[in-house]
């Protein structure tokens, strides 16, 4: 069974964890770990890896500013950013 | 005309044109509806204030961005967060002279198959109170089957439009991946998701799928393809080739694989061919689902900090923390070829297995979900709950492809069962064609829509 460093991953992600919460979550990520080792039984050698399904390639728009998408109201929820 | 509340919406909006009944009528209904019987199935998290008289008011899931409206994707990170704009979806309802009822319930960051992962509880089953309604478009599929609404609109990433549209015997669609924008979306997976209608007939969803559906500058994904016209396509009454993967009806209890083989006979009875075919095995589109989904939803929700909006990270649910853990080991240094790439290149293998399917056959069909819904409380006892109750809906999702949800009958519990079809890229009006062709065949569904809204009349 594959171990999972969880306070590294938790630091990673920047998610806090009780004690508890890393057991639990530990577990269950070993055993989908474990469940997802069946991809190991499919060749894959000669096949190219897929991330957008329909095929589009290189959208592009004119670089203008669209006034319609400015925010007007108020958009950080913190009184002050550094 | 008949009762508004057992109306489909293209019923109504034709007797709202000939005068038989005013918008104020039916939107003062489903409000009235949704106000008394809401606290039974918690469907809602926002209803709207405003009386419109104007515009017929729909549900839509709350993970749409509605300028002016609380959105929280059912997470308390965004529990106060009233977005500055609206989704495109939401915007082109407006425009076509619809207006919002209610924001609907949903697992939270649409997280889950059960609607139980939402920060606002779960909702609840209108067949059977005890069990859940599926997700993660629960609150949608909840408000459509009780008659809270007369319509919805859901969004899926892998089955969380289907499954609840199964799970409470409704019509589920989901597009092809960038027919409809995924603008004002709260992202979950953004290689899959896609908005699509919840509805009581195949018409609302040919109807709905026309409005919402088209390109989008402001979503780069979205297709340039001219959307067809889907309520003409719908009644082209076609015949078809009909394939069904053996490997989709493996384990299936009794209940489900009687309403499946009855509906695939009729299918034959009405003029089709229906043979056997052969698919990758789902448990692959489990593990490669996994994988990707989960990569791209700790890179998703990395967003959530809460300096720009919404609160802390310390705020996410057990769910999303699971999500974004695995993810991130999954993408990690020295993992990433092993499991994230490794899941792209079977991702191929998947798109490869259905083009080679769909060479012999026009419409693929099957369950929609391996079992009928769940007793409230099951999913939890899940590490991957969702992915191993949406294995069926996973592998059109990974190739981006089209398919419907509809009502084929009841199990022995009396609970609905679902029966999908789907179909190559772009060919929304196949599937319509033939979910249209079943549903007047069997009278609506035998009935199966109504029993469920009789329930609560």
């Amino acid at each position: 069974m594959t171990k999972i460093n969880m306070k590294y991953l938790a630091q990673l992600s920047k998610i806090t964890l009780t004690d508890a919460e890393e057991s639990k979550l530990a577990g269950q990520a070993e055993e989908t770990i474990e469940y997802i080792k069946n991809l190991n039984l499919l060749d894959t050698t000669k096949t190219l890896p897929t991330s957008s399904v329909t095929g589009t390639t290189n959208v592009y728009r004119d670089d203008v500013v669209d006034p319609k998408r400015n925010l007007k109201a108020k958009v950080y929820s913190v009184s002050r950013i550094m | 005309m008949k009762s508004i509340l057992s109306a489909s919406l293209v019923d109504l909006l034709r007797s709202v044109k000939d005068k038989e009944v005013s918008v104020s009528e039916i939107n003062a209904l489903y409000r009235e509806r949704s106000a008394e019987l809401n606290s039974k199935f918690n469907a809602y998290l926002t209803l709207s204030p405003e009386i419109d008289t104007a515009s017929i008011q729909l549900a839509v899931k709350d993970n749409f961005c509605t300028q002016g409206m609380r959105t929280t994707a059912s997470s308390k990170v965004l529990d106060a967060f009233v977005p500055e704009y609206s989704s495109t979806v939401t915007n082109r309802l407006n425009s076509h002279g619809f207006s919002l009822l209610g924001k609907t319930n949903m697992d939270a960051w649409a997280h889950g198959s059960s609607t139980e992962t939402s920060d606002y509880g779960p909702s609840k089953n209108p067949w059977d109170t005890s069990k859940m309604p599926g997700g993660s478009s629960g609150g949608s599929a909840v408000a459509v089957a009780a008659g809270l609404s007369v319509a919805a609109i859901g969004s899926e990433t892998a089955g969380s439009i289907r499954l609840p549209a199964s799970w409470c015997g409704i019509v589920g669609f989901k597009p092809t991946y960038g027919r409809v924008s995924r603008y004002g979306v709260v992202a979950m997976g953004s290689s899959f998701d896609c908005p699509g209608p919840m509805t009581r007939t195949v018409e609302d969803a040919a109807y709905l799928l026309g409005l919402i559906a088209g390109h989008d500058p402001y979503d780069a994904t979205s297709s340039e393809k001219p959307i067809a016209n889907y309520q003409e396509l719908m009644k082209s009454g076609k015949k078809y080739k009909i394939g069904v993967p053996q490997e989709y009806l493996e384990g299936l209890p009794d209940g489900v694989r009687q309403s499946i083989d009855a509906s695939l006979k009729l299918l034959e009875k009405i003029g089709h061919s229906v043979k056997k075919i052969h698919l990758l095995d789902p448990a692959y589109s489990i593990s490669v689902y996994t994988i990707l989904q989960r990569a791209e939803v700790s890179s998703n929700l990395g967003r959530y900090d809460g300096i720009r909006y919404g609160a802390g990270r310390d705020t996410f649910g057990q769910e999303a923390k699971r999500r974004i853990m695995l993810g991130t080991y999954t993408l990690a240094h020295g993992y990433y070829d092993a499991y994230y790439k490794n899941a792209q290149k079977v991702r191929t293998l998947i798109i490869d297995d259905f083009a080679r399917a769909f060479h012999e056959v026009d419409i693929i069909a099957g369950p929609t979900t391996p079992v009928t819904a769940m007793l409230l409380g099951e999913s939890e006892k899940y590490p991957f709950f969702g992915e191993l109750m949406d294995r069926l809906a996973e592998p059109t999702a990974l190739a981006g492809l089209p398919a419907i949800s509809i009502p084929c009958g009841l199990d022995e519990s009396g609970m609905p069962v679902g029966l999908q079809f789907m179909g190559p890229q772009f060919e929304e009006g196949r599937i319509l064609d033939l979910a249209y062709q079943y549903e007047r065949e069997t009278n609506k569904f035998d009935g199966i829509i109504e029993k469920g809204l009789s329930k609560w009349a």
